[in-house]
């Protein structure tokens, strides 16, 4: 390879374009930039703008030689259904309460990785904890499907154990469904509280504790303070994410408690000239959901003593 | 009474998690070996005729092989277009840098149904097709965030005085790229190739809305879930999971592996004036 | 010496970042064969103008020249000097033979002359059983030696070292300064060396160049930069130095005359230093070194009698450092022997030899 490199050193077009390079950091910007920048636009933001400038769109995709009518009337179908509003509520609510219990339920995770367990155990315990998560969305709801079904692996140990009534409704309803997101979010929620909670200093506790800081006040006024952009940063993660899951409401969830992504995706389903529509969904998805977070972002930010 | 709770609660959840994380996947590896046509417990009678036949049946192996087409592709994709952009980012300092980073990983923050949709409208303007090509697209969007996080970690850690020292030998910038910067990188780069194929692997969502009529694995094992399940889905579901933990934890050690003793040789360069 | 191409010729160069001027229309000529030092601390410009000269920077104005040729506008890979970095900069994942072997490789050399050539490398630095390992599996004082064979490998013209010591412990330091000097011996190569330590600079180099702001304030050997400051800085920069505020009183070209502390006295003209000259009535200042300060004994011929009070000592074993106050307020730092002075406070009578003290015509600065 080198030389090649130095092969092509006699043409002067390989001397003066090497020489340009090295001398010129714009030069190098340029070469290297080219190809990113364009993906940027197309994969990042295009398709974005595009489909928001079709929500306002009367129909799509256009006849052929027509221009495009605009309307907002796609914005408006939103709030006539009470279908539509529902299942919208339905999603944030459940997003907000799914991360609160994941925010819950992985603190004390995050925490005994971090501070509790053996400094040199820290590597392969977060590689057991992460290791399920290489595994398909789809692969987690069966086993889960496998666990809660009428004739699974939870009842049936509940009738090996003596229990003789009916079997427990388990599979689509909010408890599989709540259980399933929670396996797949739990990881969302893991990493960056672990690497919050990492970087706090033992001494600091020890400082605390030799204050006459009780067990309580060291929790709250040093561990909760100094995780928080752990917190913000796990909890902004898994509310987007829960907010935009499609297929696992389809295999745990129950045909009632339909979420607002289902929705969207069902819509874009039915014939073409519904997409104005799904589109209008989307963005008022986005907007809602990163205007939700803004917020919550905010009212922490407000917190006093936050470190900028 | 802190002390109780780090000693022995803390520990004790720590292991019921792990439990919970590791219980259905055992239960789902348990059912693909029952020896019925129903899924359910307990089993009674063991059979291996389930490994057997899920390897007949060709539509599991075509979406196996759809899967690894769209892996393969998607990762070459996500590396070339990632590369170079984590080259970019590394140029910025400050607000731009952080500007920067915030649009390459907004893919992550929309929601993926969203995103897959307007990627499905956005491609019919160029007149590609929904499919292999389609879906690989889309996952190579969401992937190249995560190769320019995974590869700027690294680059970050390249002292500046590597490529000038080559510059300073001799080197001109494709032998520096060549015989350096990749070679330094080698390692982050094994590491996003492997998460870019475990990512496409397991995505649905995109695969779903930006494919047509070869399902990907995750996309044919959704269609089959919603008709029931039976236990040669257990079957092929264990097989896919051992071979995807396989690799993600050989991937894993290999990268950290590589990149800790490269650290060693690499020294804070408390500059004079040249970081004015 | 023979008065041949001087390795490196520095021209007016200028290079700014921004608002922040950090080489001020330096000029540097760099005879073949030498070992200098750029000194000075954080920020004077010290290693914008080495790497100027390595071709990372482009000055804004002047020119390089390099071995006779002007390089100002070539890139850093075609410009005949090679570097070593603070940080050693070695490759990780390359062997330490590819590592040294890296710059003949990119002159195209053959196979074997490579290896010839790193084999020679490896012996100088005396590391010839390191070739096959990494450089992580190396001490710090072993990658630094590597780093140095890195460079000379090519045969530049000449090395620059951007503090290629700085990184080590003291004592590893010294060992490695002293091999440093020899290798250059050896080799008969141009040095150029940046620190901002002067123990480094002093005893390394055949010429040593103090920077501040950008400009070079005395190019001088290491004996005169240290006995004749040119400024108060770099009286201050190079060693400790006691400043006394003084008045010419008479200048007849051989003899100066001085009032110094209520005192007459004559010292010779060229103590004067930075080729400047003075006139009566002109406010100077001396610059006497701690160790140059006597203590009791009476006056020689031509000493500067001057009482003082001992404030507070310093116990640094093999020596002690004293802390007084002359009657007018000036404050002396005093080097003496342990057991030379009594303990405590007390009046001493101090006497400073007329050849020890070096005038600077400036007003005195607050250096520490």
């Amino acid at each position: 390879m080198t030389a090649f490199f130095i092969w092509a050193r006699r043409f002067a077009a390989y001397r003066s374009l090497t020489e340009l390079l090295a001398r010129s950091s714009l030069a190098r910007l340029a070469i290297i930039s080219a190809l990113p920048l364009a993906w940027i636009v197309l994969a990042n933001i295009a398709p974005l703008v595009q489909m928001f400038v079709i929500s306002f769109y009367q129909s799509y995709p256009l006849a052929a030689g027509t221009a495009p009518e605009f309307t907002i009337r796609h914005y408006f179908a939103f709030f006539e259904r009470p279908l539509y509003l529902s299942a919208f509520a339905r999603s944030f609510i459940f997003a907000t309460l799914v991360t609160a219990l994941t925010l819950l339920v992985m603190f004390p995770v995050a925490y005994y990785i971090a501070k509790v367990a053996p400094r040199i155990r820290r590597v392969r315990l977060l590689l057991l904890v992460i290791a399920p998560f290489w595994i398909s969305e789809i692969i987690r709801s069966f086993a889960w499907m496998l666990m809660l079904s009428n004739r699974g692996a939870v009842n049936s140990f509940l009738s090996s154990v003596g229990y003789s009534g009916p079997p427990f409704e388990l599979l689509y309803n909010n408890i599989s469904l709540t259980i399933g997101v929670l396996y797949l979010t739990s990881l969302y929620m893991l990493l960056p509280l672990y690497s919050a909670l990492e970087k706090i200093d033992d001494r600091l506790l020890e400082a605390a504790a030799d204050l006459g800081a009780t067990s309580f006040r060291r929790f709250t006024r040093i561990i909760l303070p100094l995780a928080r952009d752990g917190i913000v940063t796990g909890c902004t993660l898994v509310f987007l994410l829960v907010v935009g899951l499609y297929a696992m409401p389809v295999l745990l969830g129950g045909p009632s408690n339909t979420l607002f992504a289902s929705t969207i995706g069902q819509i874009f389903g039915r014939a073409g000239d519904s997409w104005p529509l799904g589109s209008a969904f989307s963005m008022i998805l986005i907007f809602a959901a990163l205007a939700y977070v803004g917020v919550f972002m905010a009212v922490l930010q407000k917190q006093p003593g936050r470190r900028s | 009474m802190m002390h109780h709770l780090g000693k022995v609660a803390l520990p004790v959840y720590f292991w019921l998690f792990v439990t919970w994380l590791f219980l259905p996947l055992f239960v789902m590896a348990a059912m693909g070996f029952r020896d019925s046509n129903f899924v359910a417990f307990p089993i009674q009678s063991w059979t291996t005729d389930w490994y057997q036949s899920v390897l007949d049946d060709r539509e599991i192996l075509a979406s196996l092989w759809v899967s690894l087409q769209v892996a393969v592709l998607s990762t070459i994709l996500g590396l070339g277009i990632g590369t170079p952009m984590a080259f970019m980012v590394a140029r910025f300092h400050g607000v731009w840098r952080a500007i920067l980073i915030t649009i390459i990983v907004m893919p992550a923050f929309i929601p993926i149904v969203v995103s897959a949709i307007a990627l499905r409208m956005f491609i019919g303007n160029f007149g590609i097709q929904t499919g292999l090509v389609a879906i690989a697209f889309g996952h190579a969007v969401s992937s190249v965030p995560f190769v320019v996080v995974m590869l700027l970690t690294r680059l970050n850690s390249m002292s500046p005085n590597l490529a000038d020292a080559a510059r300073d030998l001799g080197a001109d910038e494709f032998i520096i790229f060549f015989r350096v910067v990749l070679p330094y990188l080698s390692p982050a780069l094994f590491g996003a190739f492997m998460f870019c194929m475990l990512l496409s692997f397991e995505d649905f969502t995109r695969s779903f809305f930006l494919g047509s009529f070869d399902p990907t694995f995750p996309v044919l094992l959704f269609a089959r879930l919603r008709f029931g399940f039976d236990p040669g889905l257990a079957a092929i579901s264990t097989l896919v999971l051992v071979a995807t933990i396989a690799l993600g934890i050989y991937a894993e050690r290999f990268t950290r592996k590589r990149t800790a003793p490269a650290k060693q040789g690499r020294l804070a360069a408390s500059g004079d004036d040249k970081n004015v | 010496m023979s008065k041949s191409v001087p390795a490196i010729e520095v021209r007016n160069v200028a290079k700014s970042f921004a608002e922040f001027r950090a080489i001020d229309n330096v000029s540097l000529t760099v005879e073949s064969g030498i070992f200098i030092t750029l000194l000075g601390p954080s920020g004077c410009g010290k290693s914008t103008l080495l790497r100027s000269i390595a071709g990372f920077l482009t000055p804004d104005s002047g020119s390089i020249m390099v071995g006779g040729r002007d390089v100002t506008a070539l890139p850093p890979h075609i410009r005949p000097v090679n570097m070593v970095f603070q940080d050693y900069a070695l490759f990780p994942h390359m062997s330490v033979r590819r590592n040294v072997g890296f710059g003949c490789e990119m002159k195209g050399m053959t196979r074997l002359e490579i290896e010839a050539r790193v084999d020679a490398m490896l012996e100088l630095i005396r590391l010839p059983d390191v070739g096959s390992r990494e450089p992580s599996a190396l001490s710090g004082g072993q990658r630094q030696r590597v780093a140095l064979a890195r460079a000379l490998a090519p045969d530049p013209v000449s090395l620059l070292l951007d503090e290629p010591l700085g990184a080590l412990d003291l004592k590893l330091r010294l060992e490695l300064q002293h091999e440093l000097k020899s290798i250059q011996r050896t080799t008969g190569k141009t040095f150029v060396f940046v620190t901002h330590d002067q123990d480094e600079a002093m005893s390394m180099s055949d010429l040593v160049a103090v920077m501040k702001d950008g400009r070079i304030e005395q190019l001088d050997t290491p004996r005169a930069v240290y006995a004749r400051p040119a400024t108060a800085f770099v009286a201050g920069f190079v060693g400790a130095a006691n400043m006394l505020p003084a008045r010419v009183s008479g200048n007849d070209g051989a003899v100066l005359n001085l009032e110094v502390e209520g005192q007459n006295w004559a010292v010779p003209a060229d103590c004067v230093t930075g080729g400047r000259t003075v006139a009566t009535g002109d406010v100077v200042t001396l610059v006497i070194r701690p160790e140059d300060v006597i203590v009791g004994s009476g006056p020689g011929f031509g000493e500067l009698a001057l009482p003082a009070r001992a404030h507070e000592q310093t116990f640094l074993g093999g020596r002690i450092h004293l802390r007084c106050q002359t009657a007018n307020g000036t404050a002396l730092t005093l080097e003496v022997r342990p057991g030379s002075v009594p303990e405590g406070d007390g009046t001493l009578d101090l006497y400073i030899a007329r050849e020890a003290v070096a005038v600077l015509v400036e007003r005195k600065e607050t250096v520490k």
